[in-house]
């Protein structure tokens, strides 16, 4: 894949997007490299499959890179590409009902290759085997914890919590009010807090 | 939010207590609740556990992907069907055959005058009688019925046909504005995204 050129990366947002929109392949591969990780993440906390979570991502950038000239500028890049992609993943979940989270692999993968293939790539955050462990342990707990969360709650508290999202940007991305995006933080936490009461024990 | 009738941590409270700036009374009340001591700890751990989930990545080439679709041309145009023309020679003789066509039923028309001339008057006459027989017996049948003389009586006064002719109005009205609030779609609309 050919690196975005220096000056792209040291680049905010709207300025890379100003020049994707002239059909820049460079700057267009800069958004995607910026907002791959998170947009990915986040649609795979949504779905609980790999597969279907990259499917669902490529879906997110082509539709935003084909609308760019849509994109207001006075709104924060990111929110627009995360409201995208929580379109896309809660369309998905409002047609079917997914399995619960494997983080070993999808249920269905039924040869090595494919459990390998669709088992999760963890970030670089792990720096040890015990702490990889412990984590693992934790993550694992919240990860299906997570899952169980009503899809607007899991969405709320992924993007308040995981992705570090303002409560009003929330607000603007699920065009919730902000009133409701507290109150479903504030159950979502409330219904962790019950599920992983007995990791405190 | 309200606290009653226990002054336990609200959610605001949490939000104070992670930040440090939890107030002097919740404080207080912290070290004596064992109940909000743990739900704080609780949520404390919760957090902690959300921000450390790692970021996940797509497989390799995720981005080529995106690109490969983002970028792919348009699908090519399929060129307009264009209209089959029919040949010349075809449209020549259908002009040829309407111009005969009309100049032997003038000739015909011309040299049979007489004959012409009596059947215009017998399709003009007697549908013309026809026509006044049967609004003669219509209007017969209608003045023989027993209501006619009661309908007759009910407007024969000004005053009588103008009531009626308003009610009907009023009728006619009313229906037309229950048919548009029928036929009026929602006010509000379906909200949507791009997506």
């Amino acid at each position: 894949m050919a690196e975005p050129p220096a000056d792209l990366r040291a680049a905010t947002d709207q300025e890379v997007v100003a020049i994707a929109r002239r059909r820049n392949e460079a700057a267009s591969r800069e958004l995607v490299r910026r907002y791959e990780r998170p947009i990915f993440s986040l649609i795979f906390r949504m779905v609980r499959n790999r597969e279907l979570a990259e499917d669902l991502a490529q879906e997110t950038f082509i539709k935003a890179l084909n609308a760019l000239e849509s994109y207001r500028p006075e709104y924060k890049f990111s929110s627009w590409l995360f409201k995208i992609a929580n379109n896309a993943a809660i369309d998905h979940l409002r047609k079917r009902e997914l399995d619960t989270l494997s983080l070993e692999g999808s249920p269905h993968a039924d040869t090595p290759q494919l459990v390998e293939a669709t088992a999760l790539q963890i970030g670089e955050k792990i720096e040890s085997a015990l702490e990889a462990v412990e984590h693992k342990e934790l993550g694992g707990e919240i990860e299906r914890a997570i899952a169980k969360l009503r899809p607007e709650y899991r969405t709320c508290i992924l993007l308040r919590h995981v992705e570090g999202r303002a409560y009003e940007e929330i607000a603007e991305i699920l065009n919730l009010p902000l009133g409701t995006v507290k109150t479903y933080i504030h159950r979502a936490r409330n219904e962790l807090r019950i599920a992983l009461a007995h990791l405190k024990q | 939010m309200k606290r009653w009738p226990i002054n336990h941590l609200t959610a605001e409270d949490l939000d104070a207590f992670h930040s440090a700036s939890l107030s002097v009374e919740m404080r207080e009340h912290l070290d004596e609740c064992e109940e909000c001591r743990t739900m704080a700890e609780l949520d404390r751990m919760v957090l902690n556990g959300l921000a450390a989930l790692p970021s996940l990545a797509p497989r390799d080439g995720f981005a080529d992907r995106v690109m490969a679709g983002a970028w792919q041309a348009p699908p090519a145009r399929q060129p307009r069907p264009v209209p089959v023309r029919r040949a010349s020679w075809v449209r020549l003789a259908a002009a040829a055959s309407v111009i005969v066509s009309l100049g032997a039923s003038i000739a015909w028309s011309l040299l049979n005058r007489d004959l012409l001339l009596s059947w215009i008057h017998l399709s003009t006459a007697e549908p013309g009688r026809l026509l006044w027989l049967g609004v003669r017996v219509v209007a017969t049948n209608l003045t023989a019925q027993p209501w006619y003389a009661s309908l007759r009586d009910l407007v024969s006064s000004p005053g009588r046909l103008v009531a009626l002719a308003s009610g009907a109005l009023v009728v006619y009205g009313a229906a037309l504005v229950a048919l548009r609030r029928l036929l009026t779609p929602p006010s509000r609309p379906v909200p949507h995204a791009l997506g």
